[in-house]
Order: structure tokens, then sequence, then C-alpha cells
């Protein structure tokens, strides 16, 4: 007789103490150590962190370029908003049984950073990273707040405070000048997005080697466009939103640049290249926590976003701040529009109970 | 003439990449066992009644459990043995209880087991004379109607739908879930008997049309049958694209027929019928060589087994008897069934059934750094990736990255579904305990592909969630 006991063992699963903060993961990458349990036994191999950071790993060579027109005190915004951002998660996360996570908090202090002016008072840096931290936390932390909080810090900033926030700077000149220096120290009197919205001619090499001093983010066109694609291809954003954007501009901007070329002027090139839409495009619309998760409402995100993006730009006094506007708008829209633009389940024809109702 | 599709394929879905411990090589024989442990209700069917008692002696192939008026396929002894003990038990794959039949193996006196095969009863001359009725008979007595997620209709009860009703069969030859090839192996070595086969299951259908679904990856096959099969206008070949779960009922239909199985019904219920590569050739085996089903051929892989294969296995082999054959090295996993939607086994009594196709055993690592499997480590198949895919084999392991994270709203859930579901909001529903919105979401279109929580960065459960939100509507529906 065989004895049925005799083969290698089939593990058990672990204590409940283990098995809990296993699952909670912790602040290291490898996190939770727990293997799964259930089906399916197999899982993707790639987290939380490693899905935000592709999106700020591509922002890197953006704050670089950020560094390179403008000076060393970016660095010190997005360590400041970083700061911040912690700190607040972890006033947030006190006494609750289990942590919060604390994934996208350099993300969002990255782009917060991006989205400010270049040179802004430090008050109103730190008011605005305390703003997006709230909006972050006060709605439950990761993948719970509806509104983009980089966003909303700008917007509230903006609001606030309108003369501080749209003061414009000359990028520092000479390449590479900017490592070496802390601040830009000309003012300048417009962008090249404003200038071109004007009906003034831009060369292309301004818009790539990013003179849009607008915003820190909106510099150098060049180096967005590629780490954009590179972020495309990493597939952490979902492709529809900045392809849907720049082809909505196309169309969209083409025609309202046609009709009314005083107010929507400028040129796809424009409209493309300067004022942030890149990143808007990849980064701040494309982040998949305040987009729509179904794939139709993501493309009607994509172009409500980049016609009011075009539109804002053509009616507002401050073009270079549309698409902070422009995204917040849509990210209201965005509960409704993952349930008005649901896929179709197959298989419900004739179902009883089924109307047109869906999932309401 | 057979009639050759375009290559087709479905919305969602996920290619997997190669992965370590494929099985490979050609079909061997798992050694026979010293004792089976058969649940009377296994493949798809309610339990028949047992036709044998403690202390009789069956020999391999004889009936063990049979019913008429159920719907159901009669159970055969896989091995030439004495009836041990019966007992009221657990089905090892949905864990409903079922009442199991232990048979201990027959030495003779030269130390080998006994194998005395007591062989169907089947008509003399070509199986194209005998008609749908007769062919109905064998598949039934062979037990080969089990097979199938719905069985397969003869004029016994075998299926929720009469043969009459149906319009055509589907031959799933795609065999896209991780780890599982056996399909591939069996039309690599049997392609004659596959061939056949397919006249059977037409000729016991009636006037039916057939359309084989084959992987595009392999053009040879589409070529062969579209030569064997050159005067038969009722056979139509489909390349597909080998996507998992392109095997599915469901998918298959939607993908060939552009037809959709009404949510959670049988496929009968459209007319059509779904066999698979197996079920073909048991079917063949059954009508030409009057062979019962009473084994069938496994994969056993994955990346704790040392020796991964594809394995003829009798039924109601202990899993314990087949890891040690195969080279099984722990800590692992053993999952019944593909890596997506098998049962982790814990017990090594737990017996290979009718339904079963693979056992596969995961590693799984115990430190830290184990699960450390970024995305941009070429062993790692990822959904994001930071470099380019490089490397061929992709380590499979049961190594979550973190723990558990709220949902980030990223739309890969939906993006994946085959069935165009909202997972997300399916298993929100479910654990809100709101199951009238979890019902008009169509909770029971989900086939339980799993892809929804395989490709979840944050690790939710969603398959979990999706499956307990259908039990409770389920119990819901009993108690009301």
């Amino acid at each position: 007789m065989r004895n049925p006991t005799a083969t290698s063992s089939i593990p058990t699963e672990a204590s409940g103490p283990q098995r809990e903060r296993d699952r909670r993961g912790g602040l290291f990458p490898a996190g939770g150590r727990f293997a799964v349990a259930r089906a399916p036994y197999l899982r993707d191999g790639v987290g939380v962190r490693g899905y935000l950071g592709a999106f700020a790993v591509t922002l890197l060579p953006i704050v670089g370029g950020a560094v390179a027109l403008f000076g060393l005190h970016v660095l010190a915004l997005v360590a400041l908003s970083y700061a911040v951002g912690l700190g607040f998660h972890l006033a947030f996360s006190r006494g609750l049984r289990q942590p919060r996570p604390n994934e996208g908090i350099f993300l969002t202090a990255v782009l917060f950073a991006l989205v400010l002016p270049p040179n802004p008072p430090w008050g109103l840096v730190v008011l605005g990273a305390v703003f997006v931290a709230l909006a972050r936390e006060l709605f439950g932390g990761l993948g719970r707040y509806p509104f983009h909080p980089a966003l909303v810090g700008k917007a509230l900033l903006v609001i606030l405070f309108p003369t501080a926030m749209t003061r414009l700077w000359e990028p520092l000149s000479g390449g590479g000048a900017g490592f070496t220096q802390w601040a830009p120290t000309e003012m300048a009197s417009q962008t090249p997005l404003m200038a071109a919205l004007q009906g003034q001619e831009v060369a292309l090499g301004t818009w790539l080697g990013g003179q849009a001093a607008g915003l820190l983010g909106g510099a150098p066109a060049g180096l967005l466009l590629l780490a954009g694609l590179w972020l495309a291809f990493t597939r952490a954003v979902d492709w529809r939103i900045p392809l849907g954007m720049v082809l909505t501009l196309a169309v969209g901007g083409g025609l309202l640049g046609m009709l009314y070329p005083e107010t929507f002027g400028g040129g796809f090139l424009a409209h493309l290249l300067g004022g942030g839409f890149l990143l808007a495009a990849f980064w701040l619309a494309g982040d998949p926590v305040t987009s729509p998760m179904t794939p139709r409402g993501k493309w009607i995100f994509a172009v409500g976003t980049a016609l009011l993006i075009v539109v804002l730009r053509g009616l507002t006094p401050w073009p270079e701040e549309a698409i902070v506007f422009a995204v917040l708008a849509m990210n209201a829209l965005v509960p409704w529009l993952d349930r008005v633009a649901a896929p179709r389940p197959f298989g419900m024809e004739g179902h009883r109970g089924m109307g047109k109702g869906g999932n309401r | 003439m057979a009639i050759v599709g375009t290559l087709k394929t479905f919305k969602g879905g996920r290619y997997f990449p190669r992965l370590e411990g494929l099985p490979r090589g050609p079909i061997v024989e798992a050694p026979l066992p010293a004792r089976v442990r058969i649940p009377l209700r296994q493949g798809f069917g309610e339990e028949p009644d047992l036709q044998v008692r403690v202390g009789q002696r069956v020999r391999t192939g004889e009936v063990i459990a049979r019913s008429d008026e159920k719907i159901s396929t009669p159970v055969l002894s896989p091995l030439t043995g004495t009836v041990v003990s019966i007992e009221e038990g657990v089905h090892p794959l949905d864990g409903e209880p079922t009442t199991i039949v232990l048979v201990e193996a027959e030495t003779s006196p030269s130390g080998a087991y006994e194998d005395d095969w007591a062989p169907l009863e089947v008509p003399q001359g070509n199986f194209e004379r005998w008609g749908p009725e007769e062919l109905g008979r064998i598949l039934y007595e062979a037990g080969v109607t089990a097979l199938g997620k719905w069985g397969f209709p003869t004029v016994y009860r075998t299926a929720p739908t009469e043969p009459s009703a149906i319009k055509a069969l589907l031959i799933n030859a795609v065999e896209a879930e991780p780890y599982l090839r056996g399909d591939r192996a069996l039309l690599y070595e049997e392609f004659e008997k596959f061939v056949t086969g397919i006249k059977i299951l037409k000729s016991a259908l009636g006037n039916v049309e057939v359309h084989v679904g084959i992987g595009y990856d392999r053009p040879h096959i589409l070529a062969e049958l579209e030569a064997r099969m050159e005067y038969h206008d009722w056979l139509y070949l489909h390349p597909l694209l080998p996507k998992y779960p392109q095997g599915e009922d469901e998918v298959l239909i939607k993908t060939i027929l552009n037809r959709e199985v009404p949510a959670g019904r049988p496929a009968g219920e459209l007319g059509v019928v779904v066999c698979d590569v197996q079920q073909v050739i048991a079917a063949y085996e059954a009508v030409v060589e009057a062979r019962p089903l009473v084994d069938r051929v496994i994969s056993l892989g994955g990346s704790a087994m040392a020796r991964p294969a594809n394995a003829r296995v009798r039924l109601g082999t202990p899993v314990g008897d087949l890891l040690e054959a195969f080279g099984h090295r722990g800590p692992s996993r053993v999952v019944l069934g593909g890596p997506l939607r098998g049962n982790s086994v814990t017990d090594v009594e737990t017996p290979v059934t009718r339904e079963v196709r693979a056992l596969v055993a995961l590693e799984e690592p115990r430190s830290p750094s184990a699960a450390l499997r970024w995305g941009f480590l070429p062993r790692t198949d990822a959904h994001v990736r930071l470099l380019p895919p490089l490397g061929r084999t992709k380590r499979a392991t049961t190594a979550l990255v973190g723990g558990t994270k709220p949902c980030i709203r990223c739309g890969d859930c939906v993006d994946v579904c085959p069935q165009n579901l909202f997972p997300f909001e399916l298993a929100e529903a479910s654990k809100q305990g709101d199951l009238d919105r979890a019902e008009r979401m169509a909770i029971f279109a989900c086939i339980e592909c799993g892809l929804c929580s395989y490709v979840c960065p944050s690790k939710i459960d969603l398959l979990e969630d999706i499956r307990r939100g259908k039990r409770w509507i389920r119990e819901e529906r009993l108690e009301a």
C-alpha cells in the first residue's frame, strides 16, 4: 500500500495577524507578501505603484526640462508639495484600521509643481499644496477623489490670487543654465501661446525648445511629446484619451479657428504644443482616477476636454489656465459618463427586468 | 467544400505569454493509481443512481451509476478492482455534497494492476449508417455526453436541450488558456481520430452545421482539415486568434456565429452545442473502438512542476499521485484546472474528474523579494511596462505585488472583459448587497474567466466578489 501523504507539502494559509500584515502591503514596492489564494491564481505583474509610477517616471524628464529653463527652484516646488501631501496623508491616516495606501502622492506633487507658473510666491505654493492635499484626502485618498487634486490646488490659487499666479517670466537663456541658477530673473509680457492666439507667427523651434512660460510643465513641448508617447507605450495611460484630445483639437479646433479666427485662431500646432496641452492630454486628463473607466466614456471625456480647452483659451483672458479648468469641468462629469456610456453587456436581449435603465 | 472563414477575434480578452513550466512533448500515460475516488456527479448533469454495492468487483468501464430519468450521464469505473466504500463527500470542484465511490485496484499475481475492460455495446459496420439514436446511445453509455459546459444532447436526457433543437455544432480547437495544452497535443497526435470524430458528432445530431474554430497559429491544422473534409458542405473552418478566453462557449459563439447566449442560460437555447477536441476524440474512441471514457488527457505543468507533460490520466486518480509522478516541488499552490479559473487543492486525495483539464502547480514564494515583479523586468508578464518586453518565458507565480489597494479606476477590467461587462461595478454592487443592480447589470452574463481579477493593478478580487454576488442572488431566488 502506498502512503497517501507521501507527497510534497501543499501549503496552508499564513496566520491571521501575518495575513493581515501581508494584505495591507507596506511602504516597500514588494509590499504585501501575501500570495493569491483564490482564482485567478496568476496576477498581472504590476501593481498600483508600478502603474502610477509609470506616470511619475515619464514626468521626470519634464521636470528636468523645467529646471533647465527656469532654475532649481522647480525641485524645491516638488519637494515642498510632496512634503505637504505626505504630511496630510499621515495625519488623515492616523487612527484608521487600515492604513491608506500612499501611492500617488509623489505623482500629484510633481504634477502640482508642473502646473504652477515659474517662480511663484512661496506662501501661495504652500497654500496650494494644502488645497491639493485636502482635495485628495478629504474624499478618501487614493482612487476616491473626483477632481484631480493638483488641478484643484492650481484652480483655487488662480481664482484667489489671479495677478500673482499669472505673472510671466522669461526662461533662463543658454542651454542648461537653469541647473546652476535658482529662478528666472526677467519678466515676460506674453507666452508663445498668447502670441499665437493674437495671430502672431511663432517658430516651431520656440515650441519644441520650450519657451512656453505659462506653466512649468508646458516647457519644452518636444520633450512632452516624447515622454507622452513613452507613457502611451507603457499602456499606463489609456491611449484613447490623448488620441481623442488631439483628434478633437485638429477637427474641432480647426473648425472653430476657421469660423472665428480672431478668438480661436493660432493654428493646430500652437494649441497642441503650447499652454500645457500635452501635459493635460497625457498626465492630467489621462490620470486614471479622475477619468472614466469605460471606453466610450473615455472618448467623450477626451472630446469634451479638448473642446473646452479651445473654447476657454479663446474666450477667457488667461489662455494658459484653460487646461486646468477644462479638465476639472470634465472631471465633474465622469461618474455620469461612466453610467451613461457603460458598455452593453452581451446576452441581455429580452432578459426579463432589463430595460434601457441598465446599471442605474 | 469545407468553407474557410476569415480570421476572427472578440473584444477584450488577453494573450498569455509563454510561461515557465509549460507541458511539452508527446502525451504520456500516467501510472495507474492504486485506488480511485469517483464522485457521482462529474461533468454536466445531476447525480445518477448507484448501481454497485460495497465489495462488488468492477471492471474498467463498467457502470457504477446510471439514471435514465435524471439529466445525467452514466459514471463508469476507471479501474478494475473492488468497491471499497461509498460515502457522502464533497465534489472537488464546486464543494457541493455528492456521493463518492472508492475503488481499489486489483493486482495480478505479478504485481501489476489488472485492467479488465468492459467494452461498450457497439453495432457492426460503418457508423454513418447507424443513425442519431444509436450514436446517442453509445455516447451516453460511454460517458462522453457529460463533457462540455452543458452536456451533449442525445435522445437520453444528457443535456437541457433536445437534439432536434440544435442547429449548429461548434468545435473548440483553440486552446487559449495558459497551461492547457492537451488539445494541442491531441490534435498533433490523433488528428485522424479528430477528423472522424467530427463526422461522428455531426451524425449524432443530424442536420447541423459544424463550425470548427482553430488557432490561427496552427495553419497546418486548418489546411489538413480543409483537405480531409473536402466533400462536406456542412463544415465551416474558422481561424481564430488564440486569445483567452476564446474557448469559452459564450465567446466562441459570439465570435463565430455573432450571436449572444442569453445571460446565464445554456447555449442550447440558441440551438448551439459546443464541444472541444477531447470530446471529439472520446466520441471516436467510443463509437469506433468501443472504448468508454475512463481517462482523459490532462496538462500537468507550472513553475513548481519539474517534469511538466501532457498525460493520459485515469479519472479518479488522486492529485497526490500525479504530483509525485511529475515532479512537484514546493512550496507551491496546486490548482485543479487552469490557473485562472481552477480550484486550489489542499488535500492530496482530491480526485481528477471528467471536467478537469489541467493540474497546475504554481510557485508560491514566501519572501518579500519574490513579490517584486516590476513591470520592466522581462520575466514578468505585466499590462504596464516601462521597457519593451524581452525574453521568452515568463515566470508564473502566485506572488501578488503589494497588498490589495482601492480601485484606481483605470478601466482595465472593462477593457479586458469578453462579455462587455463592467466588472468593478458588478463587484461593488455585490459587495454592497445591491443585488438588483447587479442583476440588471447582467452579472449572470459573466463567464467567470478571471481576466478582470488578473489584470487589476489594485489586486482586487473581482472574480470572487462577482461569484459571491451570483451565489447570493441564486440563494435569494431559491428562498423566494
